[in-house]
């Protein structure tokens, strides 16, 4: 048994949990039955399966066919992405195979609504899960706000006052020009590719 | 002619009737199987389950034969990676056994890549190179004779194909063994006389887990009946073993 058994049975366990939280999601997943969805953590060297299916996700680090669809990314990437369902910016991830069924299994684990008030209703009753949801959202909603009010200070001081940073604008700007200029580094290679002599 | 005789745990039996005493030993743990391995293994079985899968390979669109697959264990990982173009046929010998497998799996909506067929290892009732990957786990120490099932195994096998054997077997780390015992010939038959009130069940698979042929000799077997890069993996302190070879 290698610690990667361990490790891969751990998370099957604590994913189809979190899942089984949200009827929805496990709804949402009998459409990917019958899919391979594969997960390559650079840096890690560990490519995470998974297989879908009515009850639940199926984790596996051994596959030996080919996915339907490959995900390749820094772990951090990886993260971010199917936390917030934004795109990170251009390169941090690779996609190969069926890119739709990608975005859509990406789009299904950010979409996961979990009802907590619901479930805790289950043990405390209705009238103090409601209190208890209350006052986390409430919390929840002032550390928000705080966190965003520093961050948008701490972002203005750094781009506005000391000018160590790019403003928002400029730095899309920027990445956009990038992604031109990459595009166009492509073409114009294809273009010296077809025009230069066959090699002999 | 001297008859032939097998082991029964530490008994000598008649080899015909070991089939019949084998079958009365799940036909009575069938319904609490499950349990009763969990708190056996500590849950540990599943881990090894999940491993000797990893072992086997499969891929979608295989056909995969899960010998003595009790109550689908395996087959339920199985029929999740052979996809809905592949195959998983569940066969057990025992009909209690099989019928509580198809249920638990057909609950679970695990359905159109599985079959089941009630067959015995030793005679395996399809065409030669049919499968991709033939699975048994905890199965092959109630076969009575374990070459001639290792042999119908390589038959049923296509050019290319593993065969994988997940079993009890003989514990290598220093000190282990008496602890083993101790827990084996006290604790287990105590598990099977509380949990499915049947102690005698329990000693046999004590039993006969101690008579089961060690990992050297299970992979020397393999080789005899034709397999080739035979190995075996350790878990658990060698408590258990997962045996694979291919048939090339």
């Amino acid at each position: 048994m290698t610690p990667s058994t361990l490790l891969t049975a751990g998370l099957e366990t604590a994913l189809n949990r979190y899942l089984r939280l949200d009827p929805g999601a496990l709804t949402g997943l009998k459409t990917f039955s019958g899919k391979v969805i594969a997960v390559e953590l650079q840096g890690l060297g560990l490519t995470l399966c998974f297989l879908p299916g009515p009850d639940g996700i199926q984790l596996t680090d051994v596959y030996t066919g080919p996915p339907d669809v490959l995900i390749r990314g820094a772990p951090l990437a990886l993260f971010r992405q199917a936390r917030s369902g934004r795109p990170t910016a251009a390169g941090d991830l690779e996609i190969e195979g069926d890119v739709p069924l990608g975005k859509d299994f990406q789009a299904l684990l950010a979409g996961i609504h979990i009802d907590w008030e619901e479930h805790l209703s289950r043990w405390v009753g209705d009238a103090a899960a409601h209190q208890i949801g209350k006052a986390v959202s409430g919390i929840r909603s002032w550390g928000r706000t705080a966190i965003d009010t520093l961050l948008q200070n701490a972002g203005e001081y750094l781009q506005q006052e000391v000018r160590d940073l790019p403003p928002k604008g400029a730095m899309e700007a920027f990445l956009d020009a990038v992604d031109t200029l990459r595009a166009d580094t492509d073409r114009l290679e294809a273009r010296i590719r077809r025009l230069a002599p066959p090699e002999t | 002619m001297a008859k032939e005789t097998t082991d029964f745990g530490y008994q000598q039996i008649p080899a015909a009737d070991k089939v019949h005493k084998v079958a009365a030993v799940f036909d009575s743990v069938a319904s609490r199987y499950d349990l009763m391995n969990d708190l056996m293994s500590f849950g540990v079985h599943r881990l090894w389950k999940r491993f000797a899968i990893d072992l086997t390979g499969v891929r979608q669109g295989d056909r995969v034969l899960d010998l003595a697959g009790g109550t689908g264990d395996l087959t339920r990982r199985l029929a999740r990676l052979v996809g809905p173009r592949g195959l998983v046929l569940l066969t057990d010998i025992n009909a209690a056994m099989l019928n509580e497998g198809r249920g638990r799996l057909v609950d679970e909506g695990i359905a159109g890549n599985v079959a089941y067929v009630q067959a015995d290892a030793e005679q395996l009732p399809f065409p030669d190179n049919t499968f991709d990957v033939i699975t048994i786990a905890f199965g092959l120490r109630n076969v009575t004779r374990k070459d001639r099932a290792l042999s119908a195994m390589h038959r049923a096998l296509k050019p290319g194909g593993r065969v994988v054997i997940l079993e009890f077997s003989h514990p290598v780390v220093p000190g282990l063994q008496p602890v083993y015992d101790l827990y084996s010939f006290t604790v287990l038959p105590l598990l099977g006389k509380l949990v499915v009130r049947d102690a005698a069940s329990y000693r046999y698979l004590a039993e006969s887990i101690r008579v089961h042929p060690d990992q050297d000799t299970l992979k020397s077997m393999l080789e005899q009946a034709g397999f080739d890069r035979c190995e075996y993996f350790n878990m658990t302190g060698g408590i258990v073993a997962a045996h694979r070879g291919y048939k090339f």
